[in-house]
């Protein structure tokens, strides 16, 4: 996790795209669960979810592995994809989704280069 | 790297549509038979940028682009400041209609992409002397209109979010995992730089106002060709809508484009021919 972290810290994109966004954000699965602190931008691990804070997407185990794949297949392949075709489902503040697309789309494809790094 | 200058004209032609003039910039390439090509929602013609330089098109075809009223480098009408935009079918049509009446198009081949798709279907029921065939990329007879709630869309038009970034963000969701970086980006870069309200505007077509679900489609393809060309990783207008609306008019053609998006002619224009080509060709052989 730690790794992770100093990965979308270290991400001059993300980094930019991040500068006024503080929230908390999510990634779970059956299996595992990703906390992330966002403040102004600064990623920090934190243990769990916050249920008046932020928000959490919420997918299989076997959505995210699709999702990872080199070439993922249909409504699998991006974050709007997994959503709109319900494979994810987001909870919390959806505003905070909403208003900072753009940001949370990149912290995935990070995320996800750093799940392929790990296969 | 070598400058390079394209044998593309841009132009302006000051537009009466109804009561309004508005002022429409377009872009023109090649002789012979025109094709006129329609863009998608919240964005503009620059989605048809290798196309309209794709000398095996301009060869043979007079390409044609506009962008839109109130897209690209077309304008609002006056007092714009004042109005919502949104996007009927009656408006789109009237759009198409007085562009091609300016620019004296007798019967050019009509391709569009999403909203563009679904307009040549509304062009070939109402207008189908006036055009000589349609070609429908991620065309769908509709985007669920019984679901339809305008607030599902507010981040696209509201005071406290980037527009542009909301856009661009939630399209990247549309492109194939196949398609070139460069060209991905692109066709993001078109999103990102949208007028305000103006992507919203045309959902309400999309997504509403031009259902055509209720509507039998009886149009003769042997004087009106259509083709349908989808891509797979379309989830908002599925391959599986346009094939059946090639199942439901006698003589239609449909071709899913593997590895493909919602838009195909902008983020992957090289594999976007392989499939347009032939379609080109048969028209022409048709015709």
């Amino acid at each position: 996790m730690e790794s992770l972290v100093d990965i979308l810290n270290s991400d001059e994109v993300l980094r930019r795209h991040g500068r006024y966004y503080s929230t908390r954000l999510s990634i779970i699965s059956d299996e595992d669960e990703y906390h992330f602190d966002i403040s102004d931008g600064e990623v920090s691990p934190v243990a769990s979810v916050d249920p008046d804070f932020g928000f959490s997407l919420c997918g299989s185990k076997a959505v995210w592995i699709k999702f990872c794949q080199e070439i993922p297949p249909p409504e699998h392949h991006e974050l709007g994809a997994l959503i709109a075709s319900e494979h994810l489902e987001v909870k919390g503040d959806m505003y905070a989704l909403q208003s900072n697309f753009m940001y949370v789309r990149r912290l995935l494809e990070l995320w996800r280069n750093d799940q392929r790094s790990r296969e | 790297m070598k400058a390079v200058l394209d044998d593309v004209t841009g132009q302006y032609v000051s537009l009466p549509i109804g009561e309004e003039s508005v002022r429409v910039y377009f872009e023109q390439a090649g002789q012979g038979t025109p094709l006129l090509c329609l863009h998608t929602a919240g964005a503009d013609g620059r989605q048809f940028r290798e196309i309209i330089r794709d000398e095996s098109i301009t060869a043979n075809f007079q390409v044609i682009v506009p962008d839109m009223p109130w897209h690209g480098k077309s304008s609002p009408p006056e007092g714009w400041q004042e109005k919502e935009y949104l996007l009927t079918t009656e408006n789109y049509l009237k759009f198409i209609i007085a562009f091609m009446a300016a620019l004296e198009l007798e019967q050019p081949l009509v391709m569009g992409c999403s909203i563009g798709g679904r307009v040549v279907l509304h062009l070939a029921l109402r207008y189908e002397e006036k055009i000589g065939g349609i070609i429908g990329l991620q065309s769908g007879l509709d985007a669920g209109a019984d679901e339809y709630h305008p607030e599902t869309f507010s981040h696209f038009h509201r005071h406290d979010v980037h527009q542009g970034y909301s856009a661009a963000g939630w399209m990247a969701a549309l492109i194939a995992p196949q398609s070139p970086d460069n060209h991905r980006w692109e066709t993001l870069w078109h999103y990102a730089s949208g007028g305000p309200g103006v992507f919203r505007g045309d959902i309400h077509y999309y997504s509403y106002d031009g259902d055509l679900r209720n509507q039998s489609l009886n149009i003769d393809t042997r004087k009106c060709p259509v083709y349908l060309l989808s891509g797979e990783y379309d989830w908002s207008a599925p391959a599986a809508g346009a094939e059946e609306i090639a199942q439901r008019i006698p003589g239609a053609y449909f071709k899913k484009m593997i590895g493909m998006g919602h838009f195909p002619m902008s983020e992957n224009p090289e594999e976007f021919l392989k499939y347009l080509q032939p379609v080109l060709k048969d028209y022409l052989e048709r015709k």
